[in-house]
């Protein structure tokens, strides 16, 4: 009897919820090629039969090639790719070479060859470069297949509804698989720009990638719940979760619907505490969608990639003024619209990304520090906000500096926003004063010390996920340890709890709009710790405030105060579980995702 | 007949190998023989695998030398095309 309900996380890269039986695929490392020397009149025969497989392989492409032909989905300039890769004479040669001079036969030759190229390529640390090197381990795979007399599409021929577990996929095998209707794809390798990701993107599987466990976990034939939109596997679930799972994907597509007619309504809980619900916006033109979701104001509006696109003429005010200004144009008016300052690492930087570049950049000079370092593209931003803003008065407008660590160093910001408006106001700007200055509480000192930042903050807003990065020292796009990034951790609610209680003790909104934001449980949590305001992507809001309804705040204060006595995540996440029942199984607020 | 001339990777991906190939697809379509250079490494420019090779990404600096009778179109179509940014 195999382990229920074994739970594998990765990075989701295809949406969709999909449950079907594993089927692994073994790649160029995990078979046992035969490896012999041979004597020197062999080596003839042996590089006779690679130029043979050369061939066999080149026309195996052609074939699958020739299937897409009519397709819409067109990977086949991938495929010619290849096919110029395996007769490639640079290519031949070295193999030839290697087995002349190693008295080696063809497999091996194939795999020193690769050996030789993988130490070349790794050495580099640019991902476009290093997912190239997986191009070249492809066609050797397919090589050594050949050469050992299989046929490839008896090798990844799945049974029907199959769910794929394989260190990588080559983008032929990829094409084969949908083409044989898998249900879902998991790999080892991760990558989220991989010619495999862009094909199963246009074939629609949902797949997770970066799974480094899952061939310690997944057997053949065991039954496999895959989450493309959480990146989550679950290993031979029990049948509840199975049903969980199932009904989940035909209702998400009628409930979608119906949410949205009433996403207009207030947020509140069943027993009409007013419970704010935000968006996050990345551009000034999704405020429609933030509108049409039932956004009851922007709780975070990103100006990155802002500083993305115009590169080159950042510190000119008026790009910054004409974004936020299209931006509060569209704003019907009633609840904030919290504007915040650029949050870039130094790498994402214009000024300093041709600079020397830091050792550690979570901990080096990024977001507000950058800021501080370079006050005319600062203060180019801020004066752009304001002479926005005093077009639209009305607007309740805050604006928020993000990665605050010390009072002083918000006292320092702060002092920039108000010479700005002094400046624009002797300039003849009639810009009123009533917009707020707050902090986003990110780093764990700064949500300790919320009580003194209180006294000279008018709002704060939780950033989730570099705070449990932080807190945790997790980076979650590292597989690794991808898993203990988590955010009902004991240490992480105390400090959220504390912030929460320093905002409400002076009298300042407090929101969140971190990922933690749109996950039901956490998102709990923080209601009953006292949070009133969530800001979230737009397309989260009407399942937030379908499920919100659903519970009354007595008794979720109640189920926090005793999930804060609980000593791990696992058993904070069980309780509440266990307590939600049927209503935390009747949402799917955390499945959705972007669309 | 040598004509030579120093290119920049401006394409996102670099010498990926969508660009490899179509830069091999044009350069076949000329006799002349084509090298490119970078950082101390040359490679045949009718060839994926040496192209790629050269592990050169966003940024770099290229050489195109092509040597034979039509080396001058050669090199302004290649050029051309690396310019372009691959059309990506």
């Amino acid at each position: 009897m195999s382990i229920r309900n074994v739970y594998l996380f990765g990075q989701g890269v295809v949406p969709g919820i999909v449950i079907g039986r594993a089927h692994l695929i073994q790649g160029a490392n995990q078979y046992a090629w035969t490896q012999r020397h041979i004597p020197p009149e062999e080596c003839a025969i042996e590089i006779d039969r690679l130029h043979q497989a050369v061939e066999t392989s080149w026309q195996q492409l052609e074939d699958i090639k020739e299937q897409l032909a009519g397709d819409s989905k067109d990977p086949g300039h991938i495929l010619e790719a290849h096919q110029m890769m395996l007769r490639d004479q640079d290519l031949q040669s070295s193999f030839e070479k290697i087995i002349v001079s190693e008295r080696i036969n063809a497999e091996w030759a194939v795999l020193r060859t690769l050996g030789a190229w993988e130490e070349r390529f790794l050495r580099i640390e640019n991902e476009y470069i290093r997912e190239r090197f997986s191009d070249l381990r492809f066609i050797c795979t397919r090589l050594l297949r050949t050469l050992s007399g299989q046929s490839p599409n008896e090798v990844i021929a799945p049974p029907p509804d199959a769910v794929i577990i394989a260190t990588e996929l080559s983008p032929a095998d990829t094409i084969l698989l949908g083409r044989n209707a898998v249900a879902g794809l998991i790999t080892v390798r991760g990558g989220k720009t991989s010619h495999t990701v862009i094909i199963a993107k246009a074939f629609e599987i949902p797949t997770v990638v970066g799974v480094s466990r899952a061939f310690e976990h997944v057997g053949e034939g065991d039954l496999v719940v895959l989450n493309g939109h959480k990146g989550e596997i679950i290993v031979n679930p029990d049948a509840k979760l199975v049903s969980v799972y199932r009904t989940q994907s035909h209702r998400m597509i009628a409930k979608d619907q119906a949410l949205l007619e009433k996403c207009h309504l207030p947020g509140e809980t069943a027993d009409g505490t007013p419970v704010r619900v935000l968006a996050n916006l990345d551009f000034a033109d999704e405020i429609v969608k933030a509108k049409g979701h039932g956004a009851e104001g922007i709780g975070l509006y990103r100006t990155e990639f802002l500083f993305m696109v115009h590169e080159k003429d950042i510190a000119d005010e008026q790009v910054h003024f004409q974004d936020v200004k299209e931006l509060l144009e569209r704003w019907p008016g009633g609840g904030p619209v919290t504007l915040r300052t650029f949050d870039l690492g130094g790498d994402k930087f214009p000024l300093t990304s041709q600079l020397a570049r830091e050792a550690n950049p979570a901990l080096g000079q990024r977001s507000l520090r950058l800021a501080l370092a370079h006050p005319h593209i600062f203060k180019a931003q801020l004066r752009g906000f304001l002479r926005a803003y005093s077009l639209f008065p009305d607007i309740d407008l805050r604006i928020m500096f993000p990665l605050v660590s010390s009072v002083r160093e918000f006292q320092t910001a702060r002092e920039i926003l108000c010479e700005c408006y002094r400046e624009l106001s002797i300039e003849g700007h009639e810009i009123p004063d009533t917009f707020k200055i707050g902090a986003m509480l990110e780093l764990p000192a700064a949500l300790l010390i919320a009580d003194m930042l209180s006294r000279e903050c008018q709002f704060f807003s939780i950033g989730s996920n570099d705070l449990i990065q932080y807190s945790l020292a997790v980076d979650r796009g590292n597989e690794k340890v991808a898993h203990m990034y988590r955010g009902l951790h004991p240490g992480i609610l105390r400090m959220i709890q504390h912030a929460i209680r320093a905002a409400n003790d002076a009298g300042i909104d407090i929101s969140l709009c971190g990922d933690l934001a749109t996950e039901p449980i956490p998102a709990l949590i923080m209601l009953g710790l006292g949070l009133r305001n969530f800001s979230m992507p737009p397309v989260f809001i009407p399942y937030a405030k379908d499920f919100l309804r659903t519970v009354q705040l007595a008794e979720i204060e109640e189920l926090t105060t005793h999930a804060m006595t609980l000593p791990c995540a696992d058993d904070i996440e069980a309780f509440m579980r266990a307590s939600l029942g049927n209503r935390l199984q009747d949402t799917f607020w955390s499945e959705i995702s972007e669309k | 007949m040598r004509h030579e001339i120093e290119v920049e990777l401006i394409n996102e991906q670099g010498m990926h190998t969508r660009p490899a190939k179509l830069f091999v697809e044009t350069a076949v379509k000329f006799t002349a023989e084509i090298e490119v250079s970078y950082d101390g490494l040359s490679a045949n420019g009718k060839s994926i695998m040496g192209l790629l090779g050269l592990l050169a990404y966003r940024g770099c600096r290229l050489v195109i030398s092509a040597t034979g009778e039509d080396a001058k179109p050669a090199v302004e179509a290649l050029s051309g095309l690396v310019n372009s940014g691959f059309n990506e």
